[in-house]
């Protein structure tokens, strides 16, 4: 009955975003809604894209989720239905999850697809921070969205918006990370200075990455600081908060040429770069987006492991390698040639890599683990599927390593990793 | 009971929806290479959220005109949440009677993997097929130089 209702709810969505263009349409789905599935699950959904949806589709569940453990080692995960965030605990690593709680009291469009999803941290005291993009009217713009839980997940503050800039423009692909200090940093894709190049008639390529800080526990943020300037466009970044108060960003950067590797900027607690370099070679030159952003960790030695996907020329595929300032040390492709949008964690002495791989019928998630700091490697298949999957994400709790692989035949599964 | 209810919302929607932005799901690479068979043909991926995709777009209608013989079919690789999205921008071009698909399920490396095992997502990608559905594939913007090259006929690299 329950995975009944899950799919009736999911089509109910997916359905209910189509029919809400139209008056006559939303009150007959709504009665059918109602009429076939007790209203459960799809009438308030309905109801809320009803109001929102202003030729903007709120969309449907979706696979995009985040999870995080928190220092209690609860574990909590974040994902959409439909024009809401809602936020599940888990005290059994996602074995079974709690009802959820709606993070946006209020219904606002949610971005979860691909490289776009909501996130969720855990602070230091127990709080826990949300994040999202929130598409705006005009195509190809959103704004960045901020909502913490001050009493342990019951109910969560208004969102605000983290940016000063109010421009109808793009402010995507959020990434949110939680300092040793507490701090609470949200990075983004901005287009200002790509608008601003536009308006001045001088070229510009790619977007900006700019950052917001929060030394209050998420209740405000300072910013808006660029971090640099020819990012690539929709690519997800990677954010490793630094003990100094400052951080690290990874991302997928447009180079002289139009050569789409990465970049690796320090950043220090006032949000100034201190220092940006190229980190990765692989001189993959194409006017496209790859829709595919890296992942970054760091051991406590301070060795900095990194993955990320490249079509450069012999390169195609997922790499591994670890970032030092003399270039990348220990490069390999990790997995085959379909390998796709791995994350990369470390736990004490371990390293671990997951990414997904596809061969026409399943979808499988593997994984590389190294007790050596990255020189030897053991690779594993942990789970398969046969119908749509998400990205993989890891999740650490102390020395635990977990994935979260959202598919639609298991939702919100958590994988353990041996 | 649920059955019948899950049908006639189908039909609804189906009557409510204007059908000119067509599915494009695992089988649709083949069917669309049998109709067309002996004839040439350009499937073109793209996304509301690609830049470069955009920039592409007034491109389409020229190419068309230009060779009256070639069907271009254009395929957004969007999520069915992004339908709306879609629709609007495809209306703000002049695209003639160029083909509108969107990807017809969340299962995008099943369609991907059904259109060319090698394609890794990134968009925009492009495929020429000549009459005799030869084929020539391009990530990323296709210039001027490279269009008169499938189009007359010259092998070029892949990717």
């Amino acid at each position: 009955m329950i995975p009944f209702v899950a799919v009736i709810g999911v089509i109910a969505v997916s359905i209910g975003a189509v029919m809400a263009r139209n008056p006559v349409g939303q009150t007959a789905f709504a009665l059918l809604s109602f009429l076939c599935a007790g209203g459960i699950l799809a009438l308030p959904v309905l109801a809320a894209d009803g109001v929102t949806h202003q030729g903007h589709a709120t969309g449907g569940r979706g696979l995009a989720a985040s999870a995080v453990f928190d220092t209690e080692g609860t574990l909590w995960i974040v994902h959409k239905e439909g024009a809401h965030a809602l936020v599940r605990a888990s005290h059994d690593q996602g074995r079974t999850w709690t009802a959820p709680t709606v993070v946006n009291a209020q219904p606002e469009t949610i971005a979860a697809e691909g490289e776009a999803r909501p996130k969720i941290a855990a602070g230091l005291n127990g709080e826990l921070y949300v994040s999202w993009t929130r598409p705006l009217s005009k195509p190809y713009t959103g704004e960045i969205r901020f909502a913490r839980s001050v009493d342990g997940g019951r109910t969560f503050s208004a969102p605000l918006t983290v940016h000063t800039d109010r421009q109808e423009i793009t402010h995507r692909f959020d990434a949110l990370a939680v300092g040793a200090g507490g701090q609470v940093y949200l990075a983004w894709i901005d287009k200002r200075d790509q608008e601003q190049a536009r308006r001045d008639g001088v070229a510009y390529a790619g977007a900006a990455l700019y950052l917001a800080i929060s030394d209050d526990a998420g209740a405000h943020f300072r910013g808006d600081y660029k971090i640099a300037d020819q990012s690539c466009e929709c690519c997800r970044i990677a954010l490793v908060p630094q003990p100094d108060g400052g951080l690290l960003a990874f991302w997928r950067h447009v180079f002289d040429g139009g050569i789409r590797d990465h970049a690796l900027a320090r950043v220090d607690g006032d949000g100034a770069t201190v220092s940006m370099q190229r980190a990765t070679f692989d001189e993959w030159r194409i006017d496209a987006c790859p829709h595919h952003g890296p992942s970054l960790a760091q051991d406590a030695a301070g060795a900095l492991h990194a993955v990320w996907f490249t079509q450069g020329p012999g390169r195609e595929g997922v790499h591994y390698a670890q970032l030092t300032t003399d270039g990348p040390r220990l490069q390999r492709q990790v997995g085959g040639e379909t390998a796709a949008h791995a994350d990369v964690v470390v736990a004490g002495e371990r390293v671990v890599v997951v990414w997904t791989e596809f061969d026409g019928h399943s979808g499988r998630l593997m994984s590389l683990t190294s007790t050596d700091g990255g020189r030897q490697w053991r690779e594993r298949e942990l789970a398969a599927t046969e119908g749509p999957y998400d990205q993989p994400r890891l999740l650490r709790n102390a020395n635990e390593i977990y994935v979260l692989w959202n598919r639609a035949d298991q939702p919100l599964s958590i994988v353990p990793t041996p | 009971m649920r059955v019948a209810c899950l049908g006639l919302w189908l039909f609804l929607v189906n009557a409510a929806g204007a059908a000119e932005l067509l599915p494009f799901d695992v089988g649709s690479p083949a069917r669309i290479r049998d109709e067309l068979r002996g004839r040439p043909y350009v499937l073109a991926f793209w996304s509301v959220y690609c830049a470069p995709c955009r920039e592409e777009m007034p491109q389409w209608k020229r190419l068309r005109d230009a060779h009256p013989g070639l069907t271009v079919v254009l395929v957004a690789a969007d999520d069915t949440a992004q339908r709306d999205d879609v629709r609007a921008f495809l209306a703000s071009h002049d695209l003639g009677d160029v083909r509108t698909y969107l990807f017809d399920n969340a299962f995008s490396e099943r369609i991907r993997f059904a259109v060319d095992t090698k394609w890794r997502g990134e968009l925009p990608r492009t495929y020429y097929f000549d009459q005799d559905h030869r084929v020539q594939s391009r990530s990323g913007k296709v210039s001027e130089s490279l269009w008169a090259s499938w189009l007359s006929g010259i092998p070029t690299p892949g990717r």
